[in-house]
């Protein structure tokens, strides 16, 4: 990690977590960026809306 | 989306992340072309092996609305009003999540965690007083709503200043550097 990254991650108090860096294949994160079908219609305005 | 040079870090917003993972099959060409964006976008980063951070109500958001996407598929709920039937229906019958939606929604956290753990760093922030004190005040200077609010908080108590999110209300943040057009 930089040391902008570490100076970043001080600033928090602890209360930031660093996920583990994992290798996943090109195919396999290109199947995980298009794994969620929202019905037809829904805009992002609802999406948000939804999570309130 | 901006086409500039990376920063070192940078902030992902709710909107972001869900966009990303959505599959586009359903939806409008302007929706269509923003999903493409996002996940564009997201392998831009993975690419160029720049960090990312997020606060984790982000997380909390992606697991809506895969819950409520499932219930939608599970009972054909498919209009603009889906995931209100959705909510309705969680409301009135919790029953209704049944094993094969647990074992859906296992899948889509394991996507989700796929995404994340392919950037060369990756932050999670968590609930802090800082974050919580900073909100409020962000609240009155941009006109945010709470949520939105923690969103900009958490980045702004660690020093940074670069924003990717799809979401037009974070047009009102005038000083910070928003890395989405919605236009």
């Amino acid at each position: 990690m930089t040391k902008k990254l570490e100076k970043f991650k001080s600033k928090y108090n602890g209360a930031i977590q660093v996920v583990e860096k994992r290798k996943h294949s090109a195919k396999k994160i290109d199947e995980a960026l298009q794994s969620l079908s929202i019905p037809k219609g829904v805009t992002l305005k609802q999406i948000k809306s939804c999570v309130r | 989306m901006k086409n500039d040079p990376l920063p070192e870090i940078l902030f992902l917003d709710s909107s972001f992340i869900i966009s990303a993972l959505i599959n586009p099959v359903n939806g409008s060409p302007r929706k269509v072309k923003e999903l493409d964006a996002a996940q564009t976008f997201v392998k831009r980063i993975i690419e160029e092996k720049k960090a990312v951070a997020f606060y984790t109500l982000a997380i909390t958001a992606y697991w809506n609305i895969a819950l409520l996407s499932e219930l939608c598929r599970k009972y054909s709920y498919s209009d603009y009003r889906a995931f209100q039937s959705a909510k309705q229906k969680l409301k009135n019958s919790p029953s209704c999540l049944t094993d094969d939606i647990k074992e859906r929604l296992d899948n889509h956290k394991k996507s989700f965690e796929t995404i994340y753990e392919s950037f060369e760093v990756c932050f999670k922030i968590e609930s802090c007083y800082e974050i919580h004190s900073l909100a409020y005040k962000l609240i009155k200077k941009y006109h945010l709503e709470s949520y939105d609010a923690l969103h900009i908080a958490s980045m702004q108590v660690g020093g940074e200043n670069d924003f990717v999110s799809f979401d037009d209300d974070f047009k009102r943040c005038y000083d910070i550097n928003l890395w989405c057009d919605c236009d």
